[in-house]
């Protein structure tokens, strides 16, 4: 790389990381008992009153950790969906793909009565696995060159479906149902200290899969022609991209539930900060999801104080109005 | 120059009026209510107790007896009226904006209007409103995400496509405020409210039930007498203006008689899905006519809802699913497939 573009480069990672800086302290100080930046800094090093410090580091800091993994593993999975097929609407919420995560994990822990962390995650990537496989059948291929309309319908069509059985076995069973009321919405409201260990591997391994695609997405992003005649193995390179999809967006829905649109809304940020150099999108995306997970989840927690508003919710509300804009924006590239 | 007559249609003629019937519409129509009638037999006695057809009908006739009459007249009647009611508006509904909006997708729960229909009713609920506040308050909120999605989309609607996906977004704006909404509110009633968010026929309140039933005897005839104009709109905008429809007025005057049917099957039952999705492709299927039919559709979306509401109690006794969860995963798969095959006869 050129030492401008370097430069320019590093500039970037640094604004999204200065963001996200800003959204951990947001995410460490609001709350029940909202807490001033001092207090919180100070805390952070081990200073200030006892229940300050039990607040900071022992409430609040397992759950903005958290929405990092959490953030970070929606938005590379969006990115990697975006740039894999070509099509700028792809997220794995609204591409049903958390909503099979979400119905495997329901019917895992209800109808077959699996409690342990790390067997209802195989059960959140194998849902995810097959809702990727299913829109991509309903879609016509997984090879790309889908148009974004039709890949984002067979999406929704597919996440209905999964949705609607996951409430129905949840909503048969109301004692049942408060367990689950606020996971299918999706929220960072489960104990982060045991759920974080176990999620952790699989979103690591990735975002580790996902560093070492983003070369080849490069040439991807070419065309799956012309990629081929540059010496791509296309096959091979969309295979590991939908693997690392699947284990990164199975790990966030088994960590927190379905949330949709942070997989939409940050790698766009990514894009439009950075030049065209998928590297640079995914480290930012990563970034800037994380930080937009964190955000939504501080905001829920103060709009309704005492109570909360799940991060899902959040995220859809802002995140909305950000797939509109693009329909609007990007029309001319998106036709049905 | 031969002189073949023009071939006489089947009609029915009264005075100066004629309207043309297809005898396949009519016996379409007329197997469907059939249909109607045989699923609303079967959901009057299937249940926790079990009651022979004679039974239904002595109860039906009032000769039964006190306990016949309570569970087949105050049980599970207000259910299976519901339904009949519910997807009778859904299919209509489905069938006038999938109409309006040429696409098979811009059915009004796929692009959100059910959704903010649900929002205008739950905060009624939740504040204590009665049923005629909470149908102006679903219309309301239908109305506001119709002209949010027609705002967004901007002028001239061309694009269907950006339509729906502009609809799609809104629809999950209006959902998360609905999740929001639910989740604030206490357990017991959250759960009564979750329940309706995906659609119940259950519970079904006679107050809500009687006004749904009014409006919708309202309706009915008007929208029957819209199938001219729907029949000249699936030309499109400019050959239905140059068959003498004024354009303008008769999208606006459809548009609004669909988000009322939308209110109101939201008012009785929450926002389900699918059944305006899938009811009118079903009916133009079996009916083979050209357009959507409007009257095949209303029933196919009774029959489909009835059907899916008699699974619903009976698949999974004594527990009780909500009738949404069903639609949504008969309708899901319908859906999927319908889609493979339009995708595909796209590309071919």
């Amino acid at each position: 790389m050129r030492p401008r573009r370097l430069l320019r480069a590093a500039g970037v990672l640094a604004l999204s990381l200065a963001l996200l800086a800003l959204a951990v302290l947001a995410g460490l100080a609001a709350g029940a008992k909202p807490l001033s930046p001092a207090a919180v800094l100070s805390a952070l090093m081990g200073q200030g009153s006892d229940e300050a410090l039990i607040i900071v580091r022992e409430l609040r800091l397992p759950r903005v950790l958290l929405g990092l993994a959490v953030g970070a593993a929606l938005a590379v999975a969006g990115a990697i969906i975006q740039s894999a097929t070509r099509n700028p609407l792809g997220d794995p919420g609204l591409l049903g793909i958390n909503a099979g995560a979400s119905l495997a994990v329901v019917v895992g822990a209800g109808v077959l009565g699996l409690t342990g962390t790390g067997a209802l995650l195989a059960l959140a990537a194998m849902g995810a696995g097959l809702a990727a496989l299913a829109v991509g059948t309903v879609a016509g291929g997984l090879k790309g060159g889908v148009p974004p309309v039709q890949l984002t319908l067979a999406g929704v069509a597919v996440g209905a479906l999964c949705f609607g059985l996951a409430q129905g076995f949840a909503l048969s069973d109301p004692e049942r149902f408060d367990l689950v009321r606020n996971w299918r919405v999706g929220a960072l409201a489960g104990d982060a200290r045991v759920i974080l260990p176990a999620v952790l591997p699989a979103i690591g391994a990735g975002l580790a899969l996902a560093a070492l695609l983003a070369p080849r997405l490069n040439v991807l992003t070419l065309g799956a022609d012309r990629a081929a005649a540059l010496g791509l193995s296309v096959a091979r390179t969309q295979v590991l991209s939908l693997l690392a999809v699947i284990l990164l967006a199975g790990g966030a829905t088994a960590a927190a539930g379905p949330i949709a649109f942070v997989g939409l809304a940050a790698p766009h940020m990514a894009r439009r900060l950075t030049l065209a150099d998928e590297r640079q999108v995914l480290a930012n995306a990563a970034v800037l999801g994380a930080a937009l997970l964190i955000a939504a989840d501080a905001l829920g927690r103060s709009l309704a104080a005492p109570s909360e508003v799940p991060a899902g919710v959040v995220t859809a509300l802002i995140g909305a109005p950000v797939l509109i804009a693009l329909a609007r924006l990007r029309w001319r590239r998106v036709a049905l | 120059m031969s002189d073949t007559p023009l071939p006489r249609r089947p009609a029915l003629r009264v005075g100066g009026l004629s309207l043309p019937v297809r005898p396949r519409a009519l016996i379409v129509c007329l197997a469907l209510l059939a249909a109607c009638a045989l699923l609303a037999l079967a959901g009057l006695s299937l249940g926790t107790l079990r009651l022979a057809p004679a039974d239904v009908l002595r109860a039906l006739a009032g000769t039964g007896g006190p306990d016949l009459h309570l569970v087949v007249m105050e049980w599970r009647l207000p259910r299976i009226a519901g339904g009949l009611l519910v997807g009778l508006a859904l299919g209509l509904a489905g069938a006038l904006f999938q109409t309006l909006l040429r696409n098979p997708l811009g059915s009004p729960d796929v692009i959100g209007f059910d959704a903010g229909s649900f929002t205008g009713a739950l905060l009624v609920l939740l504040a204590g409103g009665g049923p005629v506040l909470m149908a102006a308050a679903a219309f309301a909120g239908g109305l506001l995400a119709g002209g949010l999605v027609y705002g967004c989309a901007g002028p001239g609607h061309a694009q269907p496509g950006k339509l729906v996906l502009i609809g799609i977004a809104v629809g999950a704006l209006f959902t998360a405020l609905n999740d929001w909404i639910i989740m604030t509110v206490r357990l017991d009633a959250a759960v009564a409210a979750a329940s309706w968010k995906l659609g119940t026929l259950a519970g079904m309140d006679a107050g809500r039930l009687a006004l749904g039933a009014m409006l919708l005897a309202g309706i009915l005839p008007l929208v029957l007498a819209a199938a001219r104009a729907v029949r000249a709109l699936e030309l499109g905008p400019d050959k239905a203006q140059a068959l003498g429809l004024r354009v303008g007025r008769a999208q606006l005057a459809l548009a609004g008689l669909g988000l009322l049917l939308t209110a109101i099957a939201t008012l009785l039952a929450g926002p389900i899905g699918f059944v305006a999705l899938i009811a009118p492709q079903v009916a133009r299927r079996l009916s083979g006519g050209p357009g959507l039919p409007l009257l095949a559709s209303g029933l196919t979306g009774a029959v489909f809802l009835m059907g899916s509401d008699l699974l619903a109690r009976t698949a999974f006794a004594p527990r009780v699913l909500p009738v949404g969860a069903v639609t949504a995963a008969v309708g899901g798969l319908y859906f999927a497939a319908f889609l493979r095959a339009r995708l595909r006869g796209e590309r071919g």
